[in-house]
């Protein structure tokens, strides 16, 4: 009879009990209006400030330098940091991404779509242009059965410029059915649902890829600059985008969460030299006009606080020749670029017309250069503030005056100093346009002594997608710290 | 359970006598008992037992009366039972350390003849759990079971982790089950962040060894198949004392005062002090100085030249070293057990009341451990027939300000051992606050003064826990039993850390605080009816049948704030920020149907069957009950052929073999996608795609499991040896098996991966002295070696990571050893010169594998000595073999605080001087290097490099030593006592490896992410006393 018992108690729901295994803890489904602001904090916050921009590629680009902890600033890359970038971009915000591409359709929810394809094409244009061939095409699939080829990077951007011409085109447009008017509204954190100025974006970020393949392949850049431009860029300040941090203690800017416990990073000398009109290449003899973003883009050294001056910290020293330099010989990053409220920036209108200058100046696009650079660098000094009067003298200074003789060089340092705080693009831009001339520091492990030109692979795919990996290695040649990408010709 | 008569209708045999155990003191709980009936009596606290046959029975024939003890050998001898008379037999227990035979706790609880076992089985006596008492019952056990390895996590109340026959799943637990009179009981470590947090330690901990009447350690899926989806780790069986035997009152006090200190500490540099380059001046700690808030002991040669330091206002002082600044930090840790108990009994009923006051001040200053049991059991024999039992066990446990392990910057330890200079000296920083409640550190950019840490950030937590469980037993029939049985295990725990505004490790503004609040209930209930014809005759037969609902709760709520708006007032509505709230629930039920049948012939031959179906909650609906069944047979060939004694020599054999398959379930909510909440940002909610992809389709995982063994022993017993052979296989597990992100998450639940166990056990018994005046000499050896290999995983998939630490991972690595490391070695060329940039060292991107951490065989030796009232034992314990990833080495030297990174710092201190070493290797383009370089860059790029840092975890430990003595009767009695006993005890007491800096038996906490070590609390040596007085 214990056994009948037994059995009645055990065998009454042996199928039913399965009913609590229902996750209490979390939803089984989801809006794009949740997905889509996960997705856009988490590939900003990771390219830009303290996870990437700052550990390695503002380094690479000289715009800051370490004074503690110098391994990556003379190229010695933690592997397992790339590891962290590479898988957090994939697994985080790319696939929330492409889970709002795959469960909403252009012809539905255009206005759904677009940011999202915009989102992904300025996540992977940061992406290929450190690391090259990565998996985009038959990446985040969620098929567990084999992990993505490689693409090579030329494919990559043909992806981008479909992506980004696709999000323009249906940017702002009516769908097919009652959902049609779905967007974004609030949970856009970059616009607040201003279509028009996602397919400004959208153009705009088609004219910063299609000009980097200037040099690997002058046809398409020409081609997609000219119809970016046509199709409508950004027109003014109104129209960056930036991810405006409300600093409410759990959402702080990137750069702030950085520097509020650790001062391990300072200003490179190569910018502030520059900003202060030392730099070589451009400057002209006797001038000493300080570039006014200087007091923006840097704080004057703590050591000596009753005269503002400006000392950069050089890149690329070993730890102890590094740690010999009191950090308060040398400048901190701007305090109102550290404040709690920073924005992150994925492009301003300054970057678009330094492009557009170029493309002007490569007779691309219609347009005057001289006019185009003046722009330029008056909305970059705009967008921090600066009085107009201020920037007509600088502009006035004869090495920043266009000078058709220098031009393609003057837009290209302009640009470089504009895209403080863009690690990423600094960086790209320094290698398309070699400007400004960049020399490895001391402690640089690269051999011969050059700055590095990518990053290296992240060791998890060694473990878990060894055979595309070696595939792409191997068709790209030198993958180590000097091999180029692609579209980096010499 | 054999329960007294007490039907006097006429007058039987009167039978009466005391029960000793071989070192001379009283021997309560012994049964003794005419065999081949249930006539029988227990001992009682002084030893003593009665019980009285019916004249029905006693009809002049000669009888076996034979007294039993767990722990002991069987000791029988013959009677004449004769109506009217009055037999009067005293008994002397011999302790069995290796349990070669007698009575045994086996599956469910039930007790057997160890003969009958098909099983190897191994048990722990109490006296073995308290010979140097460790809070942690865990790590009681440490050297003491073949087959058992414990790794102990270091901080006072941190965790131990226990494993049985080496790993067999690839991410789930390892760990045994833990049983208490049939109830299973929590053995988790709820938020064991034993890596850059607080460990609180394992749950098992909470068992209180005086509680303990006796400890079966099943290993693994052939003992413990009827335990059902959790057993396949093994099961750790714990009975615990109950009044029976007891007559009157029996009363017992015991008292255990013991002093702690470090074992082992790193060995420091004291030549050189604070810098970098050899440079050093303090400003203002944070950078202003020359090198001031570099944390590491580059710097100036400490040879009493005038440096401002950043005590000194601004003056130069006296550059010298300090060498004790870590070991001045430890205090002589104190740790106090105080016990009392109470039983009783009638022929009725018994009943047993312990408390036990565990008081704790540790080594860390400021951190306290205190642990209160109490427990109470009972048992009724209402009728003949009906019985009914109850046990509830009480145990608040408290502890305040444990220590931060690992990389931590809000750790004492990590700030003290691994950063800071070597000048640094103890009496300036315990001026750790400004009158205005700002801290005063040595560096103002990093790192917390480890005196802030202890006490402007204290930290609290309180578990409160019931383990409880009532049965009733009925006797259908003289052969048919019928028992049911309920148990909880119940606990809340509640943790708080708060940190004053200050902090310079985190940004702390304003203050902060965390608080949460852990809830877990397990409740556990059985039906079991067991027939059995009593052994009449040749043939035995026993069968039993049961059922059991399982069911498990979990939940958790958690708040804080990482800012305040007025300092010092921790409540959540004082926050400045959104603040961090969460909570979480689990649910699981389990229901079972199992049986068993036992035959045996003449005594020599057994056969077992088992089976058990499980219903899972948490597998697929319609496809989540799964069956396993088990078989084992024992043959005692001397009993079966006495040819075989060979004359003697050998007094007992035995064969035996098992095949065993346990199945189990998943974790719960494996089969569906959930979506992660994000903070929401500004007022814009978020949410988003978890990294892992669950698994609709998940099947249950199975072990399988043979073993098969000898136990033999020779001349008299005086020699025995145990050995056991198994092989194991755990498949289709369900593993969140990691993936290429670029798929979009990172890790996939399957049902894949195989990892197979193949061992040795021997336990070795010897007596060498057993002289007739009293002294006895007894050796037991224990010895282990298992390998656990990952023989497939998931198609495609190299390797499981466990965990990575500064890029060295733990994996399960296909066809390598579990818990294999992988990581970069020194970039060499192909023959195999060190490819050198710089003149310093470069990291292979490529990693390798390094070793892994498990131990090539683990094994103790137990020496016993016993004379008249004097007791002495001492237990010496190995790991060999295995390897260890020691970050201490690694930070140790870059921060150039470690003797070893004295090592080329003599001639040219900073790089522009060129450097004093000269590394032997190439350049890239294979020309010799000529570059000289610095120890400072040296070891700064050694830091990133896994291979130098690989260090040996073998070692050998002098575990537990005792002294104690049996006062004898004569002073007893005039100190109005029945027993007393004295003792000095000592654990932990001698350290030997090669392993550097490090005692190698570490660990972060008791997770599968084993072998990596850094600045880990050191494990403490303990000395003291204790006293056991039975008024």
């Amino acid at each position: 009879c214990a056994l009948a018992a037994a059995c009645t108690l055990v065998a009454c729901d042996n199928r039913d009990i399965t009913n609590i295994n229902d996750n209490p803890n979390a939803p089984t489904k989801v809006t794009p209006q949740l997905l889509f602001p996960s997705a856009v904090t988490d590939v900003v916050s990771r390219a830009r400030g303290g996870s990437m921009d700052l550990t390695f590629l503002e380094l690479w680009s000289q715009q800051i330098a370490m004074d503690r902890f110098t391994d990556e600033d003379h190229y010695a890359l933690r592997v397992d940091n790339i590891t962290g970038y590479w898988s957090g971009f994939y697994s985080g915000g790319l696939q929330d991404l492409a889970t709002i591409l795959q469960q909403n359709t252009a012809a539905d929810k255009p206005n759904i779509v677009a940011p999202a394809l915009v989102m992904k094409s300025w996540t992977y244009g940061i992406m290929t242009d450190i690391w090259g061939d990565i998996p985009y095409a038959k990446a985040n699939t969620g098929d567990v059965s084999a992990p993505p080829e490689y693409d090579t990077q030329k494919q990559i951007y043909t992806g981008l410029f479909a992506d980004l011409k696709q999000a323009a085109d249906i940017a702002g447009t009516t769908g097919t059915t009652t959902s049609a008017t779905a967007s974004y509204g609030t949970a856009d954190l970059i616009y607040g649902g201003d279509m028009a100025k996602w397919k400004k974006l959208a153009n705009s970020l088609r004219l910063r890829y299609g000009l980097r393949l200037s040099k690997v392949d002058p046809s398409t850049a020409a081609t997609q600059v000219a119809a970016a431009v046509s199709a409508g860029v950004m027109t003014s300040n109104a129209d960056n985008a930036l991810l405006k941090w409300p600093g409410d203690g759990t959402n702080d800017s990137p750069y702030f969460t950085t520097f509020r416990t650790r001062d391990d990073q300072h200003v490179s000398e190569t910018l502030i030299n520059t900003l202060k009109g030392l730099y070589i290449s451009i400057s002209a003899a006797g001038d000493t006009t300080f570039d006014p973003r200087l007091a923006i883009y840097a704080d004057p050294i703590q050591s000596s606080p009753a005269k503002a001056r400006w000392v950069g910290m050089p890149n690329g020293l070993v730890e102890e020749d590094a740690n010999a330099i009191p950090l308060t010989n040398t400048s901190r990053v701007g305090a109102t670029l550290r404040a709690r409220t920073s924005p992150s920036i994925l492009m301003r209108y300054d970057e678009v017309l330094f492009d557009e200058a170029e493309a002007a100046l490569r007779g691309w696009i219609p347009g005057d250069p001289a006019a185009l650079y003046r722009a330029a660098i008056t909305a970059s000094m705009q967008y921090y503030g600066i009085p107009d009067a201020t920037i007509a003298a600088y502009l006035a200074t004869p090495r920043v005056a266009y000078d058709p003789a220098k031009a393609m060089s003057q837009i290209a340092l302009q640009r470089w100093i504009a895209l403080y705080n863009e690690g990423s693009e600094a960086y790209s831009e320094w290698r398309r346009t070699g400007v400004p001339a960049l020399k490895a520091g001391p402690g640089a492990i690269t051999s011969p002594r050059e700055v590095a030109r990518r990053s290296l692979y992240p060791s998890s795919e060694q473990s878990f997608n060894n055979t595309n990996l070696q595939a792409a290695m191997a068709r790209q040649g030198n993958v180590g710290l000097l091999g180029r990408v692609w579209w980096d010709t010499p | 359970a054999l329960c007294a008569h007490a039907l006097h209708a006429q007058p039987g045999v009167a039978i009466s006598g005391r029960v000793l155990s071989d070192a001379g003191a009283a021997l309560p709980g012994a049964t003794v008992y005419i065999e081949g009936t249930q006539l029988g009596g227990t001992s009682q606290a002084d030893g003593r037992y009665a019980f009285t046959v019916p004249a029905a029975q006693a009809t002049g024939q000669r009888a076996v009366l034979a007294a039993r003890r767990i722990g002991y050998r069987a000791t029988p001898v013959t009677v004449t039972l004769t109506a009217g008379t009055r037999i009067t037999q005293d008994f002397t227990l011999v302790t069995t350390p290796t349990q070669l035979e007698g009575l045994v706790v086996t599956a469910l609880g039930i007790e057997r003849d160890k003969r009958s076992l098909g099983v190897a089985q191994q048990s722990v006596a109490p006296e073995e759990l308290s010979t140097a008492k460790d809070p942690n019952v865990v790590n009681a056990l440490s050297g003491k079971v073949a087959g058992v390895e414990v790794t102990n996590a270091g901080p006072p109340g941190g965790s131990a982790r226990i494993v049985i026959r080496g790993e067999n799943s690839i991410t789930g637990n390892n760990q045994p089950l833990f049983v208490i009179d049939g109830v299973p009981v929590d053995n988790s470590a709820p938020r064991n962040t034993g890596f850059g947090g607080l460990d609180y330690g394992n749950t098992a901990a909470d068992i209180n060894p005086d509680d303990v009447e006796s400890v079966s350690v099943l290993k693994g899926a052939n003992a413990a198949a009827l335990y059902g989806s959790r057993a396949a780790n093994g099961a750790i069986v714990i009975t615990t004392k109950n009044g029976r035997g007891s007559r009157g009152l029996g009363v017992t006090l015991t008292q255990n005062l013991t002093f702690e200190n470090p074992l082992r500490l790193p060995e420091f540099q004291d030549v050189y002090g604070q810098g970098s380059g050899g440079l050093f001046s303090y400003k203002d700690g944070r950078g202003g100085g020359v090198a001031d808030n570099v944390n590491r002991s580059w710097g100036p040669k400490m040879d009493g030249r005038l440096i401002t330091q950043w005590w000194s206002n601004g003056q130069p002082a006296p550059w010298v070293p300090a060498p004790n600044n870590v070991r001045d930090f430890f205090q002589t840790g104190r740790t106090s057990t105080t016990s009392a108990e109470v039983s009783g009994a009638s022929d009725r009923a018994d009943v047993r009341l312990a408390v036990t006051d565990l008081d704790m001040k540790s080594m860390f200053p400021t951190n306290t451990i205190r642990r209160l049991n109490t427990s109470v059991n009972g048992g009724a024999t209402i009728t003949p027939k009906l019985s009914t039992r109850a046990m509830v066990s009480y145990v608040q446990d408290r502890g305040h300000n444990r220590t931060g392990t690992g990389y931590d910057g809000n750790s004492a330890i990590y700030n003290l051992m691994i950063w800071g200079g070597r000048q640094r000296d103890l009496p300036h920083m315990q001026n750790y606050m400004a009158p205005d409640g700002s801290q005063i550190a040595p560096n103002r950019t990093t790192t917390n003064n480890p005196y802030w840490d202890i006490y402007a950030d204290p930290n609290d937590d309180t578990r409160d826990r019931v383990i409880g469980s009532g049965q009733v037993q009925y006797k259908f029939a003289k052969w048919l039993t019928g028992l049911a049985r309920t148990g909880t295990d119940w606990y809340r725990q509640w943790r708080w850390q708060q940190f004053a505004d200050g902090n310079i490790a985190v940004d702390y503004s304003g203050g902060a605080f965390f608080e949460q609040n852990a809830y877990l209930r397990e409740t556990n209930s059985d039906l079991l009816l067991t027939a059995d014809n009593g052994s009449k005759g040749r043939l035995g037969l026993r069968a039993s049948v049961g059922g059991n609902l399982r069911s498990n709760l979990s939940k958790g709520a958690n708040i804080g704030t990482p800012h305040l708006v007025v300092p010092g007032t921790f409540n959540i509505a004082n926050s400045a920020v959104t603040p961090q709230v969460s909570n979480n629930t689990s649910q699981r039920r389990v229901n079972s149907v199992y049986g068993q049948a036992q035959l045996s012939w003449n005594d020599y031959l057994f056969v077992d069957v088992t089976g058990r179906n499980d219903w899972s909650s948490t597998l697929p609906a319609g496809t989540n009950g799964y069956f396993y069944p088990s078989a084992s047979g024992s043959f005692v060939f001397t009993d079966a052929l006495p040819a075989t004694r060979l004359g003697g020599l050998l007094s007992y054999g035995k064969l035996r073999a098992s095949w065993a398959q346990v199945g189990s379930d998943a974790d719960p909510y494996q089969l569906q996608v959930a979506y992660s909440a994000g903070t929401p940002f500004g007022s814009v909610a978020r949410y988003s795609v978890p990294n892992n992809i669950a698994n609709a389709n998940l099947k249950p995982e199975h072990t399988r499991s043979f073993e098969g063994g000898a136990e033999l022993r020779f001349v008299d017993d005086r020699v025995s040896l145990d050995a056991t052979y198994y092989s194991k296989a755990t498949t289709d597990q369900i593993i969140p098996a990691q993936i290429s992100p670029t798929i979009g998450y990172t890790s996939a639940t399957v049902n894949a991966g195989t990892i197979t166990n193949k061992g040795l056990e021997v336990q070795a018994g010897l007596t060498p002295l057993r002289n007739a005046n009293g002294l006895t000499w007894d050796v037991t050896v224990n010895f282990a070696a298992n390998r656990s290999r990952v023989t497939s995983l998931y198609p495609g998939l190299q390797t499981v990571v466990l965990g990575t630490y500064w890029g060295m991972s733990v994996e399960a690595r296909l066809g390598e050893l579990y818990g294999t490391f992988y990581g970069n070695p020194y970039l060499r060329d192909t023959q195999g010169r060190l490819v050198l940039a710089n003149g310093l060292p470069q990291i292979d991107q490529q990693k390798v594998v390094m070793g892994h951490y498990s131990p090539n065989w683990v094994g103790g030796v137990q020496n016993h000595f016993r004379y008249k009232g004097l007791d002495f034992s001492f237990l010496v314990d190995t790991k060999q073999g295995g390897r260890l990833f020691s970050t201490t080495k690694m930070f140790g030297n870059m921060s150039g605080v470690l003797k070893s990174s004295l090592w080329g710092r003599e001639n040219g201190e900073t790089l522009t001087d060129g450097g004093a070493i000269l590394i032997e290797g190439v350049n890239a383009d294979g020309t010799p290097n000529t570059t000289k370089t610095t120890s400072q860059a040296y070891f700064n790029a050694l830091f990133q490099l896994h291979e130098p840092n690989m260090v040996t975890g073998s070692f050998v430990k002098l575990r537990e030593a005792r002294l104690g003595y049996d006062v004898p009767a004569r002073y007893t009695r005039r100190l109005r006592v029945s027993a007393l006993n004295v003792a000095v005890v000592g654990r932990n007491l001698h350290l030997w490896t090669n392993a550097p800096d490090i005692d190698p038996e570490t660990a972060f906490d008791a997770s599968n992410v084993q072998g990596i070590e850094f600045a880990n609390f050191p494990t403490a040596r303990s000395v003291g006393f204790a006293f056991k007085v039975t008024p």
